[in-house]
């Protein structure tokens, strides 16, 4: 199962079944052209974050976690440390979808505290002041953290969102991925920046 | 020419690459289809490699929306330029990027389609789901131009093949060339038999057998029918050879038969003729002897009348040739000297010949006896000297010779009228014109002649040869033209006692006596003339005109002392009847026969039978005298 921008919550629960009928394809194909245009036009920022959930997701594909924070009986948690700002998209995106054996399931921390056992840490915004504290706190806990707050790369984060032309782009600090004992797919390597906050 | 024409080594060798070819090229086209076959496979096969690797690598592009990588990815692409169009799909079924670029969307299938490659036209499209760890991102759409592999891989291939084709022509040509020997060879050795027979017409050539196959079959078949050939051959041969001996034997036969015809004819005339003559001639002669006695030594008629005598002598000896010629007169050939009877003839020849001709005698010291008469190896000798005369009109050389030959086996067959022994040899050679061997073929024949009519009778050299056959001898002539001309007289060489009687040449007077002889002759003139002379001699003398008569007079009772008797007469007894029926009464009678020619069966072995003595017509007086008194004192006869 895909999740990209503008059809994700039509796709979301339909499966991509190739031996689907040609008429339901193609009503479905035209609905979805329909939706996302609507959806299009609401609104730049929901369109933003919609993105940037199915990426947060599309995480799970191509990092790899050390055995010991890997649990084949625990779900996978995508966390979200502060305000959060995807409203239904990633509990959309995520809802019914399995890394292997294990479910997916999205938490929301209000503090650092509160950040338990989970894979993916998306840091909001809001948190951006802490953010030091809470990277080097998190830096040996193999928690990929992601955020699209400013300078959050050198600032001890691993992944962060960079939003040029109205697409997201992804820097990434394999430094710090490292400390966390991360292993991230040279596949995603490619497609992304390496923002090494040490080497800049 | 059309292919039967075609020796049988091009044939072997045109079937055999014929055959490889057809072989050859079906195999390539086997070999083609499988080909083609497998590079289809192969080409889905590295079209779904290529696909799942760039599927692989397009994920992360994909997945985190990466326009420019994945563009990127699919750029690289171009690496296999046989790949025409290639579209990455989202997850939304919707192009993210193409490849390549300049290619417009539209032209790509509007939604992805499923999973896997399918032929279509000449290309071969399909989608490859882009995926990771199970999870599908998007599609990825491949076209692949399976025309240009196919040119690529026909163009390659058909290079191959084409190479393939020529080296196993090649090989199949040298090993056809080397094999085609193991049938051909047989067949050409055997069709260069049968050339080579009929090229010499030699059966007994053999085709030589290579094997036991059909060639072999036909080799030996072959090789029977040859024998059967030869057999057949030869036996034609032999039998053609029988047939051309007995032929010529025929021939000869025929040749020699007709001759004798011939001369048979000619003795017959002859005969006839000089009988009748004889008898006139003896009257002639008869009747000058008488008239010599009685003429005075000085009367001026004694010449004339001895000249009259010389004459009528000449043509008594004339006659007496033609009779030894025509065989009708037995000649008395005895043992002779031919030196001496060259060294007669040569004041004659002298004579004759005139001064222009040189003539030269020799002979070897040692020279046999021959049996021969003299008078008529004279006249011979006459006879060849003219002829050579004749030849040599400006003059010129005459070579006479004698000397001992002895003829063997070897000669006596080469030349077949000759009997193995000893001959003295009289040689005669000019050196005039010499004659071309057409007419020394001819020469001994009777009345052929070179002269011009009148000339010559044709009858010399024909009278040479007889008398040389009946003396038991032969004559050969060996003559060049422009160099001269040699006839070889051969003489049977005398034996033993017949020697002794060598110089006894008796020349005693004129024997008369007192006997009273019986003298029968149908001929009154002749009649008269030789009682005349016995008369004369002293004798008395009983006449009768026939055999009849004569027998009548003894049956009467009429006494004689012996018997001179003609032998040709009419009447019931002839002269020989006569004789025998007289000696049955009278065994010791001497007889003396006269004739003027006696047939060759009476000729010897009656007067042997009766022991008569022979007197020819025309007889003179003095011969008679000499004749009738060797019979009246000879030793009785006794009947046989």
């Amino acid at each position: 199962m895909i999740r990209t921008v503008g059809s994700a919550f039509f796709y979301a629960s339909n499966r991509y079944r190739l031996r689907r009928s040609l008429a339901l394809f193609a009503l479905s194909a035209l609905f979805a052209v329909m939706m996302s245009s609507a959806i299009a036009a609401q609104t730049g920022a929901a369109q933003e974050y919609q993105v940037k959930a199915v990426f947060l997701f599309n995480f799970t594909q191509f990092v790899g976690w050390p055995p010991t924070a890997e649990n084949a009986q625990t779900p996978m948690v995508i966390g979200i440390l502060g305000d959060d700002p995807f409203g239904s998209y990633l509990d959309d995106t995520v809802r019914g979808e399995k890394v292997g054996d294990r479910p997916l399931i999205v938490r929301r921390y209000r503090r650092l505290e509160d950040v338990d056992d989970c894979q993916i840490l998306f840091i909001s915004r809001s948190e951006a002041v802490h953010f030091e504290q809470i990277a080097s706190s998190l830096k040996d806990r193999s928690i990929l953290t992601v955020s699209d707050a400013d300078q959050s790369g050198k600032r001890g984060g691993i992944v962060r969102f960079v939003t040029e032309k109205d697409r997201v782009k992804l820097r990434i600090s394999v430094s710090s991925a490292k400390v966390a004992g991360l292993t991230i797919s040279s596949k995603l390597l490619r497609v992304a920046e390496i923002d090494d906050g040490a080497g800049q | 020419m059309t292919f039967k024409d075609v020796p049988i080594r091009r044939k072997l060798i045109a079937s055999m690459l014929l055959t490889c070819l057809v072989v050859v090229v079906l195999m390539q086209c086997a070999f083609f289809m499988y080909s083609l076959f497998v590079l289809h496979k192969n080409i889905v096969q590295r079209l779904s490699t290529l696909g799942e690797i760039t599927a692989t690598n397009l994920t992360a592009s994909l997945a985190f929306e990466n326009q420019r990588d994945a563009q990127e990815v699919l750029d690289a692409l171009q690496a296999e330029h046989r790949i025409v169009a290639a579209a990455v799909y989202d997850g939304d079924g919707r192009i993210f990027v193409r490849y390549p670029q300049t290619v417009l969307a539209n032209q790509f299938p509007a939604v992805p389609d499923t999973n896997g490659y399918r032929f279509d036209d000449s290309y071969l499209e399909g989608f490859e789901p882009i995926a990771e760890r199970d999870r599908q991102l998007g599609s990825l759409y491949l076209k692949f131009d399976i025309g240009i592999a196919e040119r690529e891989w026909l163009s390659g291939s058909l290079r191959i093949s084409l190479a393939v084709v020529a080296v196993v022509l090649l090989v199949a040509y040298f090993l056809s060339r080397m094999l085609q020997r193991q049938i051909s060879q047989p067949l050409l050795a055997l069709a260069g038999t049968v050339k080579d027979i009929s090229e010499h017409q030699d059966f007994s050539i053999r085709a030589e057998k290579h094997g036991k196959d059909e060639i072999g079959q036909l080799t030996d078949g072959f090789n029977v029918m040859l024998a059967v050939i030869q057999e057949r051959e030869d036996s034609l041969r032999t039998a053609n050879e029988a047939l051309r001996a007995e032929i010529e034997e025929r021939n000869r036969a025929q040749h020699q038969l007709a001759r004798a015809q011939k001369m048979e004819a000619v003795g017959q005339l002859t005969g006839g003729l000089a009988h009748d003559f004889n008898n006139i001639l003896g009257v002639v002669i008869g009747n000058l002897d008488m008239a010599g006695e009685q003429l005075p030594p000085d009367s001026a008629a004694r010449g004339p009348c001895n000249e009259a005598l010389e004459a009528a002598l000449s043509a008594a000896e004339l006659v007496k040739r033609l009779l030894a010629f025509s065989r009708r007169q037995p000649l008395r050939p005895k043992p002779t000297n031919l030196a001496e009877v060259i060294a007669n003839v040569q004041p004659l020849l002298a004579r004759t010949l005139g001064e222009q001709i040189r003539i030269t005698t020799a002979s070897s010291p040692n020279a046999w006896l021959a049996m021969a008469d003299p008078g008529q190896i004279e006249s011979a000798i006459l006879n060849l000297a003219i002829n050579a005369r004749d030849a040599m009109p400006t003059g010129g050389d005459l070579r006479i010779e004698q000397r001992n030959v002895t003829i063997d086996d070897a000669y006596a067959l080469a030349v077949d009228d000759v009997k193995i022994g000893d001959y003295v040899v009289l040689s005669v050679t000019d050196t005039g014109s010499g004659m071309p061997s057409d007419v020394v073929a001819r020469a001994f024949d009777p009345f052929f002649t070179t002269k011009a009519p009148g000339a010559g009778s044709g009858l010399g050299l024909s009278m040479v040869f007889g008398t040389m056959r009946q003396l038991g001898g032969t004559a050969r002539i060996y003559s060049e033209v422009g160099s001269g001309t040699t006839v070889m007289l051969y003489l049977p060489r005398a034996r033993g006692e017949e020697c002794d009687l060598i110089g006894t040449v008796p020349s005693a007077p004129i024997p008369g006596g007192s006997e009273c002889i019986l003298m029968v002759e149908d001929n009154a003139q002749i009649l008269a003339i030789g009682a005349g002379i016995l008369r004369s001699l002293g004798y008395h003398v009983v006449v009768a005109e026939s055999g009849d008569d004569a027998m009548r007079q003894v049956e009467n009772g009429q006494h004689f002392d012996a018997l001179f008797s003609d032998i040709v007469m009419a009447g019931r007894l002839n002269g020989l009847a006569l004789a025998r029926e007289l000696r049955k009464r009278k065994p010791g009678l001497p007889i003396l026969l006269t004739s003027g020619f006696t047939s060759p069966a009476t000729a010897h072995s009656d007067l042997t039978e009766l022991g008569a003595e022979l007197i020819t017509k025309p007889y003179r007086k003095a011969e008679l005298a000499e004749r009738l008194r060797a019979v009246l004192d000879g030793p009785p006869k006794a009947v046989t």
